[in-house]
């Protein structure tokens, strides 16, 4: 049985009888976070470190321990949905401060990749449109290609205007490239894609 | 010296001035780069966030051709390549599903034997002496303050560079140069660079937030890997 797993019990029902059960079943969220993470969410008992130290803490919605403590706590929805989970940089400062050694870092990843698995509603469809360009030119050309992305990011968020008057500067600098670098063997890297889709 | 160079994207688009500084650089210290033949891109911070063998598979794909073509040593100056590079390493060293799965994907048997290797840890590997005596000029006029940011020295226990909190390896590379780094508060706060294109306006502000403290000791310029 897992802490999480019994953090659940007692969050949602209150009910003692329920609290003493021995027989509990594995919870399908938390094993495949487990599986990816290679780490347990129950591991947190949230001291607030990485919280204290997040760069992206005062633009998010939660903390980034109470995502963790929504997960221990069986609210899988509202950790999926939350907003902190897309505004992570991914600096890992909090995977390097924990005192605990839990990788909140990548715990974050893991809650990107299976709330997009479970197709939940995020209100930040700029950094999911961002992800989702960025990664179609390296399936589509082996390399990422900025202007090819930017283009991609713009048609997908209509935020047509923006930055493009930097534009002109970068290609009279020879800083950007109308048409993409394409690698050799553009199939071997196609098919890495097939595990995301 | 020989070394196994992976640029990786930016260097050949938005960041072309790296690479070409990089170049100049490693000509006039003998250090001759090869770059690995028909590299791809290493998925940078959008395939972790969508899917955790992806981000593995994309820059296993560079250190398998990497071995293939005979590099034992390969030089990442992007500090998002060097560090999906090192993670990648690690993981599949020490994580057996992991390996497996990446495995499958590629389709060929990984093994490792590779070493990766950021800016400063090259010019470390060079020899700070030996670049010592090939300085043409002084550069004590210069005030700089080294910025790591996140990617060079986190997770430490994988990148295994330098001080997570208060690292000094830059330091003692500019140093060389005749000048003095100064000591500032901001060398590995983040500066948001993942949200560049979609959220502008963090960006913005956490690399503002590290102008002040670098300005108010006249402190002229700022540099980074």
């Amino acid at each position: 049985m897992y802490a999480g797993e019994c953090y659940k019990q007692i969050g949602t029902s209150g009910n003692t009888e329920e609290m003493k059960m021995h027989e509990v079943h594995k919870d399908p969220f938390i094993e495949e976070l487990i599986a990816i993470t290679g780490q347990d969410p129950a591991q947190c008992y949230q001291c607030g470190k990485c919280s204290a130290g997040c760069p992206v803490r005062e633009f998010a919605e939660d903390a980034p321990n109470r995502v963790v403590r929504y997960v221990q706590l069986g609210f899988y929805d509202k950790a999926l949905q939350s907003n902190t989970v897309w505004l992570c940089a991914g600096c890992q400062t909090c995977s390097g401060r924990c005192p605990k050694d839990f990788h909140l870092a990548q715990f974050m990843d893991a809650m990107r990749e299976m709330g997009t698995k479970r197709h939940i509603v995020t209100k930040e469809k700029k950094t999911v449109a961002f992800h989702e360009s960025f990664l179609d030119q390296i399936k589509w050309n082996g390399r990422s290609h900025e202007f090819g992305m930017v283009l991609e990011y713009k048609l997908k968020t209509m935020d047509l205007f923006k930055d493009v008057d930097l534009v002109p500067g970068m290609l009279s600098r020879g800083k950007l490239s109308i048409l993409p670098e394409k690698i050799k063997d553009g199939n071997s890297v196609k098919k890495l894609f097939k595990e995301k889709e | 010296m020989n070394l196994g160079y992976y640029p990786g994207c930016s260097l050949e688009g938005s960041a072309k001035e790296f690479n070409q500084s990089l170049k100049a650089t490693l000509q006039a210290l003998e250090v001759q780069l090869s770059e690995i033949d028909d590299w791809s891109c290493c998925g940078a911070s959008s395939a972790h966030s969508a899917n955790h063998l992806l981000a593995l598979a994309l820059p296993a794909r560079n250190l398998l051709l990497a071995k293939k073509q005979g590099m034992s040593e390969i030089v990442a100056p992007c500090a998002a390549c060097y560090n999906r590079l090192a993670v990648t390493r690690h993981e599949l060293n020490n994580n057996e599903t992991a390996r497996k799965g990446v495995e499958d994907l590629l389709e060929t048997p990984y093994s490792d034997g590779m070493q990766i290797l950021n800016l400063v840890q090259l010019f470390h590997h060079i020899g700070l002496p030996v670049i010592k005596e090939k300085i043409k000029r002084q550069m004590s006029f210069l005030k700089p303050a080294c910025y790591y940011g996140c990617l060079l020295v986190r997770p430490n226990n994988i990148t295994g560079f330098d001080d997570a909190e208060h690292p000094t390896a830059m330091e003692q590379v500019v140093e060389i140069t005749g000048t003095k780094a100064v000591d500032w508060n901001f060398k590995v706060e983040c500066c948001g660079a993942s949200h560049s294109i979609a959220h502008t306006k963090i960006v913005e502000k956490l690399s503002k937030n590290k102008l002040p403290p670098a300005r108010c000791a006249t402190r002229t310029s700022i540099c980074g890997s």
